[in-house]
């Protein structure tokens, strides 16, 4: 009996660990694509302003506030986490005009865009759809970043 | 052997990869029209052209209601590259002053501030200062950290990058990577025991700095043209005034009661349609008599 229970609870000991372990990879795994992305580029100019992260569930979004310089070179890199398989980036202008979208249907987006007057500019990023669809109110995460040259 | 740099953003992302992150809530609503005349296409980084439907148009009172300003402030290295893209040769680390910052003060908001003026002179000079100088301002920016209860793994992570400093064990090109890690993923990441107003106030300390040494540098080269693209920026000051304001911010003392004047006042200049000579000559005399009394 004594055993049993011992082997219960590792058994539910493991798979706490095992979930909690998951769950940090899951969350993880956003944050260290987009690092690789923005360390990786730094060879060819690029630098890195922020670097940030958000839970999304499917079909939700987050929007960040942006100065952009005139005459810099932005490129904003994104990356859901495994369980989305797609994820879109959207910057606007002051006035709420589209400026410019990714063109991928995946969980990395890139979008890189050259302003000609400084100002603010909006990004919106979107966790557009989940691999396993369905799976309502399931938190993602999303890393953003945003660099230039 | 896996580079410092590397190294330092494994260790940063163990550290505070559990991020201070924010919950999305809100559905995307209908597709978006086709971008406008004259947009930029992605550049050849992103992958081919597909058929996708566009994502999600957001309107514009969508777009202010729920923006977040954690990307909004420029880096000091940004504001160099914007610039030398303006068509001004001077080097911003040229014009950093050797400044003693007092980092004894009771005022977290003031250690905040200080801190990130401190901030700003590294990642400005990352390249070219005296190793001694480099440590001096990391060492500066550790007790700043550590009177905001930024907590040991900051501290921790300072104490490395001087000591790769001081034993010559990291580039110059490595440090520059590390130093803006610093400024623009892991500072903004740590959760202050001085509370939320303290990375908005590192980052207008730094702001100011960044600020007042392109207002120096387009004075120096007389190009009063450059002002607009180079120091408009309205929404920043706002985005600072509003933590200096704060209600949550502690009682004012002299450094923080004539940072939101400055504030103040350059929030009316940088809101111009068109910045003049005496406006670019009045932004540095404001920030000036700001950063003196630190």
């Amino acid at each position: 009996m004594r055993t049993m229970s011992k082997a219960l609870f590792g058994l539910v000991a493991g798979l706490t660990l095992a979930a909690g372990t998951a769950a940090w990879a899951d969350q993880d795994d956003a944050d260290t694509c987009v690092r690789s992305k923005v360390w990786e580029a730094y060879p060819e100019g690029w630098a890195v302003r922020t670097i940030t992260k958000t839970e999304l569930a499917e079909a939700e979004h987050r929007i960040y506030l942006l100065t952009l310089y005139a005459g810099n070179e932005y490129r904003f890199l994104g990356c859901g986490n495994k369980s989305l398989s797609n994820v879109d980036l959207v910057l606007y202008d002051a006035d709420g005009r589209l400026v410019v979208q990714d063109q991928t249907e995946d969980r990395q987006p890139e979008v890189t865009y050259r302003p000609t007057t400084t100002d603010t500019f909006y990004l919106a990023v979107h966790a557009a759809q989940l691999v396993q669809p369905g799976r309502e109110g399931k938190k993602n995460s999303v890393a953003t970043a945003v660099t230039y040259r | 052997m896996m580079p410092n740099w590397t190294r330092t953003s494994i260790f940063a992302a163990a550290l505070f990869g559990v991020c201070a992150c924010d919950s999305g809530t809100q559905p995307a609503p209908e597709p978006a029209p086709t971008p406008p005349e004259g947009a930029e296409s992605p550049g050849p980084e992103a992958k081919a052209p597909a058929a996708k439907a566009p994502p999600a148009q957001l309107d514009l009172s969508t777009l202010k209601g729920e923006a977040k300003n954690i990307a909004l402030t420029p880096s000091p290295a940004e504001m160099q590259k914007a610039l030398a893209n303006a068509g001004i040769a001077a080097a911003l680390s040229d014009l950093v002053q050797k400044r003693k910052v007092n980092m004894d003060t009771p005022n977290l908001d003031r250690a905040a501030v200080r801190t990130g003026v401190l901030v700003a002179d590294v990642v400005l000079t990352v390249k070219v200062a005296p190793k001694e100088d480099l440590v001096g301002r990391l060492k500066g920016i550790k007790k700043g950290m550590t009177q905001l209860g930024a907590g040991s793994d900051i501290s921790a992570t300072l104490d490395d990058l001087v000591n790769r400093i001081q034993n010559d064990a990291v580039s110059r090109e490595v440090l520059v990577r590390d130093m803006d890690e610093l400024s623009g993923v892991i500072i903004p990441e740590i959760k202050y025991e001085a509370g939320d107003q303290s990375v908005p106030l590192i980052q207008a300390g730094s702001w100011l700095e960044g600020a007042n040494l392109v207002s120096t540098a387009i004075i120096n080269a007389g190009k009063y043209e450059a002002a607009n693209r180079l120091l408009r920026q309205p929404e920043v000051v706002d985005y600072f005034l509003g933590y200096v304001k704060s209600e949550d911010a502690k009682a004012p003392d002299e450094v923080i009661a004539k940072l939101e004047d400055t504030l103040t006042k350059l929030k009316e200049i940088t809101s111009k349609e068109a910045l003049t000579e005496e406006d670019v000559k009045n932004i540095h005399s404001q920030t000036d008599a700001v950063l003196a009394l630190l």
